[in-house]
């Protein structure tokens, strides 16, 4: 039994391997087939820093705030095992800051040791009035994206470099279930016009005194477009765009100059710090994630696919509870297919 | 009468920053920091440099924690300004944690360092052999850093540095006026002082960036230090041991006691072994004495004894004892204006 994911970003690896991990004890002929365009770390999630943090509010998708927690839950018993540093998993504490008092996150009780904080605390970050303080969890994708390769090589899955152009070019050729997890450019293979672009730029610095993320929220300026400083393992990772409806990959010298001089204003000691590498990437904003059953006809053919995208910028963060998710819905079409028997026409 | 000559005798975190302070209370002064060694071979940089007191038997509780509080401050100002990653000072959080519920929950410093609050059910279980344990920011000095943004702050007021090894203080008394004394455990045959001991710590400096979190055990013998570069995993407290040489058991000690609280700490790199002698003493001698010969007189301020908890208060001693010397050329003023009449 053939199963095609299209697209190796995080969503599309995490999901393949959690269908691997589930089913292929119980279907023996299970083959993954993983075919994407771009690879770590030219993917989406590589630009990412990694941090877990869901969006402030959540969006009236209460199941996005579902698989955020069993993602958060996932990866912190992830954590004293020895793959935790090969997966790119560490734990990470820092600040979120506001310009006025805010509610408290619906996710605050997911995260460790959540509080506000002190009027002692704020006078490190002038011209914030407002803050929480807690423990999170950061998984570097340009680890984690390797370790779930080499996971998936282990149990036999096949990577294909190539860009998909229809689904019929995949189903058409043999393979059970599609599993469509091509991130941003979703549209390409099945127009999506609530898919949009969040462009982001981030610049990856030397700066290894600083050991929180500092995360910082303007609601004038929206979601992203608000400082942040983030260390990961090696490099600290300042960022601050989010631009809705810009496909340009191409970094701005003006988003630079933006990302720049506010992150050094939050912290000033990041003067110092070397500039090591500036990229862009686009986050793939939608109303809300779209993961979904849907059985395409073409001609007297049928092929099932499970769509896996539209995670914006919370992708690491919900990606292993959508992973569970999209591996349940393939769950259900096994057993619609065990129900119909072995007469079923090869697709 | 002429400007005082001060000599400060020794150059780790207390010497370099006693003559800091003198130089910025009482800018008249010539200072001169005499010492056998310097950063990187001093055992301040040996030591982690966390602020996290250590308590002394013999100083009543204000006043260590009026010192912590100074040293706090005067550090907190600096991670916040563009010296930061210069002076190697940065802001760490993480855990201290117990395995039988403390007698003191609240200790006297609860209040200073920043977001002080017990773990809670969710954080202990990352610690399942530890029952209870606090959560707090405090602040790191990373030597040789820090010690070397301390030089080049004398350097700037004028001060003047000597690798020098002095045997006894009578013998500076021709060239100086003032003698302060932070020679650390030396001060046990440079004065004598039979108070003064070793407790030896041997620790590991290893390669793990991923380690963000200070993690350490109230028993203080077990800890995590993240620095800039590398992360100081500890460690010993051998009384009385006067041993410099590293103890190859020992760091297999120490490297499995640290990974049984942070596991992935199995895959660190590039281990670098240190032993540092912590300059024990029931309390900090900070006091001034004079000594005499015949008529002739030399003032001294000590500053040592600080023994674990030499970071932590550094700034608060410094600045008593820049207050001392300021009784020692007033009293020199003094004496020299009567021997006028």
């Amino acid at each position: 039994m053939r199963v095609a994911v299209i697209g190796a970003g995080v969503v599309g690896l995490s999901t393949a391997l959690c269908i691997q991990e589930r089913y292929q004890g119980l279907v023996p002929s299970l083959q993954l087939e993983i075919y994407a365009d771009r690879y770590t770390p030219r993917t989406t999630s590589d630009v990412a820093v990694g941090l877990w943090q869901p969006y402030l509010s959540d969006r009236g998708n209460p199941e996005e705030m579902i698989w955020n927690k069993e993602t958060f839950d996932h990866l912190l018993g992830q954590l004293g095992s020895p793959e935790a540093k090969e997966m790119g998993l560490f734990l990470i504490s820092g600040y979120n800051l506001f310009k006025q008092p805010v509610p408290d996150p619906s996710w605050k009780n997911v995260v460790l040791g959540f509080r506000t904080l002190t009027p002692e605390e704020l006078e490190l970050f002038p011209g914030y009035s407002y803050g929480w303080f807690h423990t999170a969890l950061l998984l570097e994708c340009r680890s984690y994206l390797p370790w779930l390769t080499a996971r998936l090589m282990q149990r036999g899955a096949k990577f294909f470099h190539k860009k998909v152009e229809s689904f019929q070019e995949v189903s058409g050729d043999g393979v059970d279930v599609v599993i469509n997890c091509t991130g941003v450019r979703a549209g390409e293979l099945q127009p999506d016009p609530e898919l949009q672009p969040g462009r982001g730029q981030v610049i990856r610095v030397l700066a290894p005194w600083v050991k929180h993320f500092i995360v910082t929220h303007d609601m004038e300026s929206g979601l992203y477009n608000s400082p942040y400083v983030i260390p990961g393992s090696e490099f600290t990772v300042l960022g601050g765009i989010n631009q809705h409806g810009n496909w340009s990959e191409e970094n701005s010298a003006q988003d630079h100059k933006t990302i720049w001089e506010s992150c050094c204003q939050l912290l000033p000691a990041l003067q110092d710090a070397e500039i090591v590498l500036e990229w862009s990437g686009l986050r793939p904003a939608r109303p809300r994630v779209r993961l979904e059953r849907e059985t395409l006809r073409h001609g007297h053919c049928q092929g099932e696919v499970i769509h896996n995208y539209g995670h914006g910028g919370f992708g690491i963060t919900s990606h292993w509870g959508c992973a569970m998710a999209a591996a349940g819905l393939f769950g259900t079409i096994l057993q619609e297919r065990k129900a119909a028997g072995p007469l079923q026409p090869r697709l | 009468a002429a400007a005082p000559k001060v000599a400060v005798v020794g150059a780790g975190v207390i010497g370099l920053s006693t003559a800091l302070c003198i130089m910025e209370t009482w800018p008249s002064c010539s200072v001169t920091v005499l010492s056998d060694q310097f950063s990187p071979n001093t055992t301040s940089d040996v030591a982690a440099g966390m602020l996290i007191p250590h308590t002394y038997p013999g100083t009543p509780i204000h006043v260590q924690k009026q010192w912590f509080k100074e040293t706090f401050s005067y550090l907190f100002a600096i991670s916040n300004s563009t010296e930061a990653s210069e002076a190697g000072i940065h802001l760490i959080s993480g855990w201290q944690v117990f395995k039988n519920i403390p007698e003191e929950e609240l200790p006297f410093w609860s209040d200073v360092v920043l977001g002080f609050r017990p773990m809670s059910e969710a954080e202990l279980q990352k610690f399942p052999h530890h029952r209870f344990g606090q959560a707090f920011t405090t602040l790191k000095c990373d030597c040789p850093p820090y010690l070397l943004w301390l030089e080049k702050r004398l350097k700037a007021t004028g001060t003047q540095m000597y690798t020098r090894k002095v045997a006894d203080l009578w013998d500076l008394h021709s060239e100086y006026n003032i003698i302060v004394n932070c020679a650390g455990l030396g001060a046990h045959h440079l004065v004598g002082d039979e108070q003064l001991f070793p407790v030896r710590g041997q620790v590991l400096k290893v390669h793990a960036p991923w380690v963000k979190h200070f993690i350490r055990d109230g028993d203080g013998l077990t800890y995590i230090y993240p620095g800039i570069h590398r992360v100081t995993l500890g460690g010993t407290r051998e009384k009385d041991s006067w041993s410099l040489s590293p103890d190859p058991g020992t760091t297999k000690d120490i490297f499995d006691r640290c990974c049984s609280l942070e596991p992935s700490l199995q895959e660190a790199q590039d281990i670098k072994v240190k032993v540092g002698l912590r300059p024990s003493r029931w309390c900090v001698r900070l006091e001034r004495e004079i000594l005499s010969q015949g008529r002739v007189q030399l003032p001294v301020v000590h500053n040592y004894g600080h023994g674990a908890g030499g970071f932590s208060v550094h700034r608060g001693t410094a600045k008593e004892a820049a207050r001392l010397v300021g009784e020692c050329i007033a009293a020199l003023q003094g004496s020299s204006s009567r021997a006028k009449l």
